[in-house]
């Protein structure tokens, strides 16, 4: 059953509902055993509750999906058998996002990414513009780094990215783009904040050689710097601007939506609040040249705090874009918002599709 | 934490509510808790009576209590976790319009109707003491029909020297070449960004510049009086020894390629490790310059969509 799905839900509900009828009619029942009857219908009330509350709590964030059986692909798993994926299955587009030609749509791919660098074997969405299909260009490449709790479903569910860059690239206002969107842990309850934990999955190696070297090597796409920049909402937003930070030679541009300057977790190196804190590596390394675009709500004190931060650090030769949404706080109504924007500013800063 | 009173408040709600029910304040969290105990104290109060109701209203008053207490667990979490800090952010209101960035045009833009290539006059032309006037060239989609729907900002190709072989329009750019002599400086050349986004649609920056042999020296000067404007630079060389004097302090920003029947080993001076070489046959190399620094460049975009930018100081 999909983790984040309605009949789950109702399924919870209906517990809640019927856990709450079973203790007020069993009350006086049960005679001797009236104690026991008593205790296990609050623990069973408890525990539906409990549990319908996580369930829409994952519906609203999409953060624990099983990739294995996805719904986004409608219904197309991606290839287990073949963990290299070298001929992944088209999935069907989804369906309420099309571009406005029948002929030229974008399409979603599930691959399945077996990173030999890192070691860590995750599942990976990609965005083929419509200009894919046709002729033999290679596509600029934008990496997007999802939020926790959230997954790469998060993206194409909550914040439909797949409309937004039909919609963008139809305008003009982006030019045809590859996106990306793996998945940043082998764990879903482990928040790795894309970094290579001590003693844990090796998820920046697995983002940032990984999963290039997969998508150089599987899809026409532009294999230079100029040509790949990374996008992310949340956690995701400071796994962007770290990872381009941190890798400069990989990435020519960042987009962060709503994230903080540091991880937030324990890597295990003790340089959670040097190396790892993109206000610090601004401050304290040498800096690349680099555009970075960072977006927040004002009334988010924290973000804004930490955004400030990485702002006022943003010096030359770092070219600084900032955005502000008046009000909003931490959800997937700011961040589409702050989508389109931040995508257009990317395909500005990238090289273009090449011939 | 003073943020009910300060922030969070919506444009549309009132005084009262901003300050005394805000979303992330004490007041809500107090009554929602207040409301949840009462329900608890009133289910088991009226636990036993209404006789063969009292199982609807215990489940009701179990489930209502339920409710209650998660609301409250939901409001302690969103106010320390700032999820919606406003009974407006709840609703999905940003107060924040997305705009497009203004459409430019060209002075010149309609004197080019059907021609790829013109001549430029700037008013500034006389300081930059070049060798003839500039030429500038477009490709066909820059200009279909003036004035046409299409109002994309093209990014912009310098070319200094005279090449021979760039006079058809290079896709996706506004090409300007210009032919400098002994007097030019590249200080001068600095107007050079004003003047052409005056005169034609171009981007602010993101430009390219190719170079050829004798140029060298300028072109690096150019880069270095304007660190922030170009994306991409390469210098056409005619000799296996290149040209490195103009490599030493590029921006960091500009990628740099030294083109042409290069040698970059043995005894030619030492490149830096930032520069690429590309070896080709001097009548390829003003070609392949082109293409190395036009693919650092986006296509033409129509104006972005783009959101206020905030105060940072």
């Amino acid at each position: 059953m999909n983790l984040a799905g309605t009949p789950l839900l109702i399924t919870g509900l209906t517990a809640v509902v019927l856990t709450a009828l079973l203790i007020a009619v069993t009350w006086e029942r049960g005679g001797r055993l009236r104690v026991v009857l008593r205790t296990v219908g609050v623990i069973a009330a408890l525990l539906s509750v409990t549990v319908t509350v996580l369930v829409q709590l994952n519906r609203m964030t999409e953060a624990y999906v099983d990739p294995e059986a996805d719904s986004v692909a409608s219904g197309t798993e991606s290839d287990e058998s073949e963990p290299d994926a070298a001929e992944p299955e088209l999935s069907e587009p989804d369906s309420a996002s099309t571009t406005s030609t029948a002929s030229a749509r974008s399409t979603i791919r599930a691959f399945k990414v077996k990173g030999k660098a890192s070691g860590l074997t995750l599942s990976m969405y990609v965005y083929l513009p419509a200009a894919y299909g046709t002729g033999n260009q290679r596509f600029p490449v934008v990496q997007a780094a999802h939020g926790y709790p959230g997954s790469p479903r998060t993206w194409l569910k909550k914040l439909e990215v797949q409309s937004v860059l039909d919609a963008e690239i139809a305008a003009g206002r982006m030019a045809p783009t590859v996106v990306l969107f793996p998945f940043q842990t082998p764990r879903q309850l482990l928040d790795t904040e894309c970094t290579n934990m001590r003693g844990g999955p090796q998820t920046e190696t697995f983002l940032t050689v990984d999963v290039p070297a997969f998508a150089k090597a599987h899809l026409r796409v532009r294999t230079d710097r100029a040509g790949w920049g990374l996008i992310g909402y949340s956690a995701g937003g400071y796994c962007a601007t770290s990872l381009a930070l941190r890798n400069p030679t990989k990435y020519a541009a960042a987009a962060s939506m709503s994230g903080l300057a540091g991880p937030g977790i324990v890597v295990g190196d003790g340089k959670e609040h040097t190396e790892h804190n993109v206000a610090w590596r601004l401050q304290h390394m040498p800096r690349p040249a680099m555009a970075l675009w960072i977006g927040w709500a004002k009334d988010e004190e924290k973000i804004r705090r930490d955004s400030l931060l990485i702002a006022r650090a943003a010096r030359p030769p770092i070219s600084l874009t900032t955005a502000e949404v008046e009000r909003g706080g931490h959800n997937h109504a700011v961040w589409r918002q702050m989508e389109a924007p931040a995508f257009n500013w990317l395909s500005a800063q990238l090289g273009r599709p090449l011939p | 934490m003073r943020r009910e009173s300060a922030v969070g408040r919506g444009r549309g709600e009132s005084r009262w509510v901003g300050v005394f029910m805000s979303l992330t304040g004490i007041p809500l969290l107090v009554v929602a808790g207040f409301v949840a105990v009462v329900s608890a104290a009133m289910t088991i109060l009226l636990w036993s009576r209404f006789g063969r109701w009292r199982f609807v209203v215990r489940t009701l008053g179990v489930l209502v209590t339920e409710v209650l207490v998660v609301l409250c667990v939901g409001l302690v979490a969103n106010r320390s976790e700032q999820f919606y800090p406003s009974w407006s952010a709840l609703a999905g209101d940003t107060g924040t319009e997305t705009a497009t960035a203004p459409t430019l045009v060209g002075e010149l833009d309609g004197t080019l109707a059907g021609r790829s290539t013109t001549t430029w006059e700037p008013p500034d032309l006389k300081s930059w003491r070049l060798a003839a006037t500039p030429t500038v060239t477009v490709p066909s989609e820059y200009s279909p029909a003036y004035p046409a729907a299409d109002s994309r900002p093209y990014p912009v190709l310098v070319v200094l020297g005279a090449s021979g072989v760039v006079a058809d329009p290079v896709p996706g750019v506004v090409m300007v070449t210009l032919i400098p002599t002994r007097a030019t400086n590249a200080q001068a050349l600095r107007t050079l960004l004003p003047s052409l986004r005056r005169a034609f649609r171009v981007t602010s920056d993101r430009w390219a510049l190719v170079a050829g042999a004798g140029e060298v020296t300028l072109a690096g000067r150019l880069v270095r009086a304007l660190p922030t404007q170009f994306s991409a630079m390469a210098l056409v060389q005619n000799a296996p020894k290149p040209f490195t004097a103009a490599l030493g302090h590029t921006p960091a920003g500009t990628a740099v390629a030294v083109v042409g029947p290069v040698k970059p080993s043995g005894s030619s001076p030492k490149l830096p490790s930032t520069v690429t070489v590309l070896t080709t046959a001097a009548p390829k190399a003003w070609r392949t310059a082109i293409t190395w620094t036009t693919a650092h460049l986006s296509p033409p975009l129509a104006p972005p969509l783009v959101l206020p930018t905030g105060k940072t100081e």
